[in-house]
């Protein structure tokens, strides 16, 4: 989901006035849309789901997490690789469908976009994927179809 | 049966939404398209065309409307004008489609009649809003903007209502009215057509109260929207939209309270959902009307946005037999308003008109209009209405301005201030142009001043019926074909001469005159002047006891202007003559609201003098003021104390206006310093540099924050950029000798720059040149701006991880291509270890990593300064060192777990006991297509929005911290009011689009064999337990989730 479209115009209107305070609250706004529309879509899924439909939380206990399932995103610590974000875009033909591109390094433009899985169990949790060994690497690398080196690119934060 | 009879007898049923009940037809493109097969324009969801291209599906939903009890239908015309349909390239249809809207309707309800002959049904012909906003620009820069003005809206309206006419309403019901100049042009067109067809069908008119500020849109509170509009002869006026009944319950109220015509509500099936949805029940929704007509407060009650005919047909029953509301009949007082109401109870003492916004009368006022200064020439009007002006007397009379324009400028401008715009406003002017184009412009009810009967009675009767069409009061000079008043007698004859033919000939209502009896000025020297005073007080006196209702204004200071220059004195005789004036029946004065002096507290002396003018008591009177005002000197009162800093010398107030983050002044005040300079690039070396070093100490001091600092720059940066056409001239194009350059860039691949967008302004402020080469810059950029504007550091920014990589090959471009500067790494995944292990071996020059904003300009500052700069870079790489080798020491020591035993030790999620997971209700991808920036907001976590601005602490209870509160305060305002704007103006679009897509077991991994194939989760859970063991069995996702690509089937839904 994106929230950035039409940041950039509305920012070069705050710059060209020199007023760098509100483009900046402007990106910041932006990104927080974002984060907004992930959560909203979150509670829409779960109801979707059927899981969620009886949950009656407030916006404190949706930041809290309070709800049932878990929201991982590529590039953050339960997901570390970046190039999963392909995979997910080839699976919702999010180009065509949101207009969200993806950049070599696979960051999304425009900024304030934001991407991610949302798993129902109630036992899902978050976790941190730490180092990994060679062996990881390569077992990882020949699942993946990238070759070692290329696998070491993306997942380099995780080896030691 | 007509209307007005069945209302008398009982409550009217209004029907329910066209849109919701289309939306069940799930119609695609090519239903909506009809035989529009080549219209160059996206047709689905133009719900109004279907009357050409599925008129069966309207009538279908009209008849179900009929049949659950629906009185009144409403036809499918919501958006049916051209300036809506413009979205779809469809204006040359408006005319057919209103046409066809109004006949579907039509024969529809005479269907149910010839079913059932005892029932009346009527048709009322819908009008919406359109979808542009007089009364707000779209251009948060240019709040004078309009995107659309009342004479365009006044077109699309006589177009769109020729076509309801032609198929024969017997109603029109403007709704949803959310900008009341909207609305106002609507009832504008419909007596204009009137008039012109000599056919005339009731009026109906709705309000949309967006949210429990109980305020429109365009921020009128309920009562300010009815006497906006009461002037047009409605039917009924009420409430739909936005709200549900329970919301809306005050407001509505309210309005039976106040409107002398019969009232409706049409709420929505509740507030909506997260989704956009409806989920309150006919039960409930009629629950609450039945409430509300058990008190009393309607007379029609239908149903908005999410209701259905079984919400109509259970609305209908709860009403059935409960008496309609009875009118209330309200006093004859002069009701105005701006934003607000302002009544003229007789409790209301006089009335203060601010005079300051008058080009002829202030001359600073009309310095700021004619150089163009409006943001200025907005501030004179702020200061009236805060000095207790209660409404404001605008005036662009000036030959060297385009009056119309000016005028229209600035009460644009003064919509977008709410401080301003709750007061109604007085549009002032002897051209008659100007008053129309004033009066086009604001959404409340204000005053036209001035009209007479100067030019004779035909014209003095067309232009009062004129602003009676667009709402507003009159201000009626005592002037006729002989002359301008100047005797008790010829002010009384003339006014009651303009009483008559404006209340007998053309139903002027009589409270709505203002006769202003010309105050004229006295102390003049010349003899027949000086019973000027106490002839407009008797006349004053005998036009309120003559003319019923009809209010007296003046413009006070006219009275003094003998003695201008001599603030004392004038005061003093603006106050006497007040004081006396209002004893004998004095309404309303154009005074300067901010500097009336008490009455009582005149010094006894003075006035006697003056008093001894104004009531002409004595032959010697002038002589004795004037002789008494030398003494007194030229006085005038000091500023408010919160402009105290105005006073200092220009060098202090850029300094105070920098510290602040003032921008009101800057242009006057680099402007003077300019002068004052002679070359622009002493100022900015000068004061300008001066103010922002102490910003640069406090914030270095922690005595400033981000926010603050951010503003301070913002004023430097206008300053600046003001003076920077001059020093071209100058030829001085060499610029400030800044500290140094600085070359800022987001990596190629990466796209945030918040951080470094703060890390350039804070470097800005602290005299340092910011080269900013903004998001995705490839390396080969980086290096040749570098060298080409000799930059004397580069700053790397990243926010994602495979930034990391491109850092360190930046670094080592530099390297291969010998740069020399420093290099500085930020950014959210960038870390002193992963610089100093990664980044800094790749290039021999220092490489420091900037934790944040504020670290920067230490940084900078050390790097810059020779005598400073070997020791810090020394140091750094001692850092650097010890951190590299803790670094491979502990990297050595760490034990990897192999794949296989990692594997092992998964964990035992005993899956039997827990919940397995459910089947989702599609599977399949869905778009959320601009989706609404509203509905996002309450899902909005604030507090990293603050962290953004390195205040630290968690929202809300950041507000209460002693050291940070006041300033989260001052931001969290700044941010939601560009927050509200963003959001009325839709200048961000939100789009989404997620699936549900099933899993595919994953033969490398032990787990997904037999014991629960759907639980794709499961995979997660097991690394979870074992991060420390990594990754095992995280296979790619695409391989695991959709091998099998018939799920998709091509389904794809757009929702909302």
């Amino acid at each position: 989901m994106t929230t950035g479209g039409g940041l950039d115009e509305l920012c070069a209107r705050f710059e060209k006035e020199h007023d760098d305070y509100n483009s900046i609250i402007a990106k910041a706004l932006a990104d927080r849309f974002a984060e907004a529309f992930a959560e909203c879509l979150h509670k829409r899924v779960r109801e979707e789901w059927g899981y969620g439909r009886g949950e009656s939380l407030s916006v404190e206990d949706l930041i809290k997490e309070r709800y049932r399932g878990i929201r991982p995103a590529p590039g953050y610590p339960a997901m570390p690789d970046h190039t999963e974000k392909r995979t997910l875009f080839s699976l919702l033909e999010a180009e065509l469908n949101s207009g969200i591109q993806l950049t070599e390094n696979y960051a999304m433009i425009p900024a304030s976009s934001v991407c991610g899985l949302y798993f129902s169990h109630p036992v899902a949790q978050y976790f941190s994927v730490g180092k990994i060994g060679e062996d990881q690497l390569r077992d990882y690398s020949a699942r993946k179809g990238m070759d070692v080196a290329e696998g070491k690119r993306w997942l380099g934060p995780n080896l030691p | 049966m007509t209307i007005e009879q069945l209302l008398r007898n009982r409550i009217v049923i209004l029907d329910g939404p066209m849109g919701t009940m289309i939306q069940s037809f799930k119609l695609d493109e090519a239903s909506y398209r009809g035989h529009f097969k080549d219209h160059p324009a996206e047709l689905k969801g133009n719900n109004d065309l279907l009357n050409i291209t599925r008129p069966e599906i309207i009538t279908a939903i009209h008849d179900q409307y009929l049949e659950a009890g629906a009185d009144i239908l409403e036809t499918n015309t919501f958006n049916s004008n051209a300036i809506s349909m413009s979205d779809y390239k469809m204006e040359s249809l408006v005319y057919e489609l209103n046409l066809a809207g109004a006949k579907l309707a039509r024969n529809a309800a005479d269907a149910a009649m010839a079913a059932d002959p005892t029932r009346p049904r009527f048709v009322a012909g819908c009008v919406g809003p359109t979808n542009r906003t007089a009364s707000i620009s779209p251009d948060v820069n240019n709040p004078a903007f309009r995107s659309t003005t009342f004479d365009a809206l006044v077109n699309a309206y006589h177009e769109q209502m020729r076509g309801l006419m032609d198929g024969q309403v017997d109603l029109l019901l403007v709704e949803t009215v959310f900008d009341t100049i909207n609305a106002k042009a609507a009832l504008f067109a419909f007596e204009r057509y009137f008039e012109e067809s000599g056919r005339r069908v009731p009026v109906m008119v709705s309000v949309t109260i967006t949210d429990n500020s109980g305020r429109t849109l365009s921020g009128q509170t309920v009562e300010a929207f009815w006497n906006s509009i009461s002037h047009a002869s409605v039917l009924s006026v009420g409430i739909n939209c936005a709200l549900g009944g329970k919301q809306m319950r005050p407001y509505v109220q309210e309005l039976s309270r106040i409107a002398p015509v019969y009232t409706s509500c049409h709420p929505n099936a509740g507030l909506p959902n997260a989704f956009g949805g409806y989920d309150e029940t006919a039960a409930e929704t009629s629950a609450i009307l039945r409430d509300f007509a058990a008190n009393g407060w309607v007379n029609i009650v239908g149903g908005c946005c999410g209701t259905t005919p079984e919400h109509i047909r259970a609305i209908a029953e709860a009403v059935r037999g409960l008496k309609p509301r009875v009118l209330p009949r309200p006093e004859p007082y002069l009701r105005l308003s701006g934003l607000e109401p302002l009544t003229f109870r007789p409790d209301l003492s006089f009335v203060n008109i601010g005079e300051r916004t008058n080009v002829t009368g202030s001359p600073k006022f009309a310095k700021f209009i004619l150089a163009g200064q409006y943001e200025e020439a907005l501030s004179v009007a702020r200061d009236q209405v805060e000095g207790g002006a209660q409404i404001i007397d605008v005036c662009m009379d000036e030959a060297m301005l385009d009056s119309e324009a000016a005028m229209t400028r600035f009460l644009n401008l003064i919509a977008a201030e709410p401080d301003i715009a709750r007061v109604p406003v007085m549009i002032d002017s002897s051209k008659w142009s100007v008053i129309e184009a004033g009066l086009k412009c604001i959404q409340g009810k204000g005053i036209a001043n001035s009209i007479s009967l100067k030019e004779g009675e035909e014209i003095f009767k067309a232009r009062a019926r004129t602003i009676r069409r667009y709402g507003a009061a009159a201000v009626v000079m005592a002037f006729d074909e002989k002359g301008q008043a100047d005797t008790t007698e010829r002010r009384v004859e003339i006014c009651s001469r303009a009483y008559r033919i404006l209340t007998e000939d053309i139903g002027f209502p009589a409270q709505d005159i203002i006769f202003d009896p010309n105050v004229l000025t006295v102390a003049t020297g010349i003899e027949e002047h000086n019973n000027y005073a106490l002839a407009f007080i008797e006349a004053t006196r005998r036009i309120k006891a003559a003319l019923p209702l009809a209010k007296v204004s003046g413009g006070i200071s006219n009275i003094s202007f003998s003695f201008r220059g001599n603030n004392v004195v004038r005061d003093a005789m603006h106050s006497a003559f007040l004081y006396h004036a209002i004893r004998a029946g004095l309404d309303m004065g154009i005074v300067n609201a901010g500097q009336l002096a008490v009455y009582e507290e005149i010094p006894r002396d003075l006035l006697e003098l003056v008093e001894d003018i104004l009531l002409n008591r004595r032959p010697d009177a002038t002589e004795r003021l004037l002789a008494f005002a030398d003494s007194v000197g030229k006085k005038t009162k000091a500023e408010s104390r919160e402009n105290a800093w105005r006073e200092a010398s220009v060098e202090e107030r850029l300094k105070y206006a920098l510290i602040q983050g003032i921008v009101d002044y800057v242009e006057q005040d680099v402007e003077e310093a300019r002068l004052k300079y002679q070359k622009p690039l002493a100022v900015i070396e000068g004061p300008l540099m001066d103010g922002m070093n102490i910003v640069g100490d406090l914030f270095g001091a922690g005595k400033m924050f981000l926010p603050q600092v951010v503003k301070s720059a913002r004023v430097m940066k206008k300053a600046v950029a003001q003076l920077i056409p001059y020093m071209e001239t100058d030829k001085q194009t060499g610029g400030a000798a800044t500290q140094g350059k600085i070359l800022l860039a987001t990596v190629k691949g990466d796209v945030h720059d918040i951080g470094k967008k703060i890390v350039g302004v804070v470097l800005a402020c602290n005299n340092y040149e910011v080269i900013d080469l903004g998001v995705m810059a490839p390396s080969e950029k980086i290096l040749e701006a570098a060298r080409e504007r000799q930059v004397d550091i580069i700053g790397l920014s990243g926010l994602i991880t495979p930034s990391l990589d491109e850092m360190v090959y930046v670094a080592g471009e530099m390297q291969r291509q010998s740069l020399q500067m420093p290099l500085l790494i930020g950014g959210a995944t960038t870390s002193a270890i992963h610089t100093a292990v990664k980044i800094a071996p790749a290039y021999d020059r220092p490489v420091l990593h900037v934790l944040d904003a504020s670290r920067a300009v230490g940084v900078v500052n050390n790097l810059i300064n020779n005598e400073t700069r070997p020791a810090f870079a020394e140091r750094n790489r001692r850092e650097q060192d010890k951190a590299r080798e803790k670094y491979l020491a502990r990297r050595s020591e760490l034990a990897l777990l192999t794949l296989e035993e990692a594997r092992q030790r998964r964990p035992d999620l005993q899956w039997s006991r827990s919940e397995k997971p459910a089947a989702p209700s599609f599977l399949g991808i869905r778009v959320l297509e601009d989706y609404p920036l509203t509905a996002l907001v309450p899902f909005i976590d604030w507090s990293p929005f603050f962290h953004a601005w390195q205040l630290k602490g968690t929202y809300p209870r950041i507000f209460e911290d002693r050291i940070v509160g006041s300033k989260a305060i001052e931001l969290f305002q700044d941010g939601w009011g560009l927050l509200e704007s963003i959001v009325a103006d839709r200048s961000l679009r939100a789009r989404a689009v997620y699936g549900f897509c099933p899993h595919v077991p994953c033969r490398h991994s032990p787990y997904t064999a037999a014991a629960n194939p759907k639980g794709a989760q499961r995979i997660q859970l097991r690394a979870g337990r074992f991060h420390r063991s990594g990754i095992v069995g995280h296979s790619g996702l695409h391989r695991r989730i959709c091998r099998d690509d018939r799920w998709r089937t091509g389904r794809i839904v757009r929702a909302i």
